[in-house]
């Protein structure tokens, strides 16, 4: 059975990568026997200068979900590949970096900087949908441009595998991912978590500081399937399914949807050898119905590979 | 090392209404813990709830990991249900732990906080200092004494049970220049802790909670502010410095 995959511009023994905001720079959790069934791990979001994150609660747990408002908590593009990318040099996986796109000026500098340590970062995941910063309002037409900007900017100034991670609120996904497919963006990630808020109601006040937060989780798996849907039917680049994938037959059902790998967060808090479970239940599926290699299943509920 | 495995409960005690202490069957991960550190628990074999939950470890014996909880909403009550030969996954040892004792050492523990601290003792030895509200907790104190013996003193707030006064009362007056003061209990009483021990002991550590989410340094979800910028309660600690937070 051949559960490797291509994507974006990466070869990957897993289709399963462990998408960005839950997985330690600490080194030896990107060794084996931590990354059996892993075949990626994304960074924390990376913003220009260190931040500190948001105040108060930033976790609570919902029915099938979890809300989270961290707010970036991250060392810098600098801290980061000064500190932590050295020790992470004797890896077993791909390390992605997850960079904070927000805007052209904050993405200039943070690309020079990636850019001397290329040989060491095997993709640049461009985040310009993280839910818990303070982002400006943008008349739809506008933010089309600026995305085209950010992606034109960083598709200039990196040459290796470059991808985008979609928020799943913004009314255009689908504009969003052509444009990035313009600009040459090898791979787009749908989504981030989806925008919910919770009450305390011993308190008797919003949950959060900033009373929104974050949704992931088993809850958002059939938003995002459908996302991977509709926009795996207008893009040609490739689509990685994000968002609430719990067991194989999530991750199968994105396939099946047209995603060509997907990304996991939430689960691992709960099981820490979900990705290896998860392949394993791939492999059987795949086995099982007589196929040899995952590409075959790609796209399959439209109708063949897409 | 980190550890995610499933063991077997090997006993399962009532302390008292409330309050459950577990043995829970774990070579791998009672061999190399020590005193501070933590587990995370699966509480159900199914996907909710979502998130596992922190408990410190109360001790290590037989190649089980002992834990010591209250009921406080449905993670713990969920868990409370468990029986003897019930199967149950946990991850850990997590965090850093208290640092091997350099001084005369005194622990300090109010409520649930006492769990670490019975750890502490059974590896370092050293006095414990046990506070609780009212007689309600009669139950936790007396097994408390079963266990840990000599050298506890039991404070309550009315009087009923040990002397009258908090956990950080008696502390104040056993402490002494020479001791290291570690607290464990609620935040109000670790920031209580620093105001009134700080400038007379040589070392004053407390261990601090925090909502968790991965237990292993991954989703800042834990993060506290500190003087030295912001740390992750499960992996920076849950032990620090009272002097390095307030
Ligand atoms: C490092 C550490 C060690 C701990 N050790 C012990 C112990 O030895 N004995 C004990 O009784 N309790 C301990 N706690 C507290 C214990 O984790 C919480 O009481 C428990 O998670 C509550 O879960 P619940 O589902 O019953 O409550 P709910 O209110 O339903 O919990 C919902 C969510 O909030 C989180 N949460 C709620 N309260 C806390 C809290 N105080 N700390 C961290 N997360 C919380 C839960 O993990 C869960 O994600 C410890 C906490 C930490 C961080
Ligand atoms: C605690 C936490 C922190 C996150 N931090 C980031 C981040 O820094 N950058 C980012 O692009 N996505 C971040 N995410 C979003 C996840 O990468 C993922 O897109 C989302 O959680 C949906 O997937 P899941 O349901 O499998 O977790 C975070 C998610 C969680 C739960
Ligand atoms: S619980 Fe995830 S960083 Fe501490």
């Amino acid at each position: 059975m051949d559960v490797s995959c291509e994507v974006g511009g990466l070869k990957l023994k897993s289709p399963l990568i462990i998408s960005s905001g839950v997985w330690p720079f600490d080194p030896d959790l990107w060794r084996s026997p931590y990354t059996h069934g892993v075949g990626a791990i994304c960074t924390k979001g990376l913003t220009l200068h260190p931040r500190d994150g948001n105040p108060g609660i930033r976790i609570w747990e919902v029915r099938g979900g979890l809300l989270n408002s961290i707010g970036l908590e991250n060392p810098g593009v600098g801290g980061f590949v000064r500190e932590y990318l050295p020790k992470l040099k004797d890896r077993d996986v791909p390390l992605i970096v997850n960079l904070w796109a927000g805007s052209l000026e904050e993405l200039k500098p943070s690309m020079e900087i990636l850019r001397d340590f290329e040989s060491d970062i095997d993709a640049i995941e461009l985040n310009v949908s993280c839910p818990n910063v303070g982002e400006k309002d943008h008349i739809l037409r506008e933010r089309l441009s600026e995305l085209s900007s950010i992606f034109s900017c960083a598709r200039r100034l990196w040459s290796g595998p470059l991808w985008v991670k979609l928020s799943p609120m913004s009314p255009q996904v689908i504009s969003e991912a052509l444009i990035a497919q313009e600009e040459g963006i090898n791979a787009v990630v749908l989504a981030n978590t989806w925008l919910g808020m919770a009450i305390d109601v011993n308190r008797e006040k919003p949950v959060f500081e900033r009373v929104t937060a974050g949704l992931s989780g088993p809850a958002i798996f059939p938003l995002t399937l459908r996302l991977v849907w509709e926009v795996k039917e207008r893009v040609s680049i490739d689509v990685i399914g994000c968002g609430g994938i719990s067991s194989w037959e999530d991750a199968v059902s994105m396939f099946l949807a047209g995603a060509s790998a997907v990304e996991i967060g939430t689960i691992t808090f709960l099981e820490i050898d979900a990705p290896a479970k998860i392949l394993s239940g791939i492999g059987s599926y795949l086995k099982g119905k007589g196929y040899a290699y995952l590409k075959e299943i790609i796209g399959k509920a439209k109708g063949g590979r897409v | 090392m980190i550890f995610e495995l499933e063991g077997f409960v090997a006993n399962k005690v009532k302390v008292m209404e409330g309050v459950y202490y577990l043995s829970i069957e774990s070579p791998s991960i009672s061999s190399v813990a020590y005193p501070g550190q933590f587990v995370l628990i699966r509480v159900s074999p199914s996907l909710d709830p979502l998130l596992r939950r922190p408990f410190s470890i109360a001790g290590v014996k037989d190649g089980c990991v002992e834990v010591l909880f209250s009921v406080v909403g449905r993670g713990t009550e969920l868990l409370s249900r468990v029986k003897i030969g019930d199967v149950l996954s946990l991850r850990g040892p997590l965090g850093k732990g208290f640092p091997a004792p350099s001084f005369e050492l005194l622990l300090v523990g109010g409520g649930m906080g006492v769990a670490p601290l019975l750890f502490a003792h059974q590896r370092y030895g050293g006095k414990i200092v046990f506070g609780v509200k009212d007689k309600v907790y009669k139950g936790l104190c007396d097994w408390i004494r079963d266990n840990v013996g000599d050298g506890l003193s039991l404070f309550s707030e009315d009087g009923s049970i040990g002397e009258r006064g908090t956990a950080l009362d008696g502390a104040l007056s056993l402490a002494c220049s020479d001791a290291e003061v570690w607290v464990c209990g609620p935040d109000a009483m670790l920031y209580e802790a620093f105001r009134v021990l700080s400038g007379k002991v040589k070392r004053l550590l407390g261990s601090f909670e925090s909502r968790m989410a991965c237990g292993i340094g991954g989703c800042y979800g834990c993060s506290i502010r500190t003087k030295g910028g912001m740390k992750r309660v499960c992996y920076d600690g849950p032990v620090f410095d009272l002097r390095e937070v307030f």
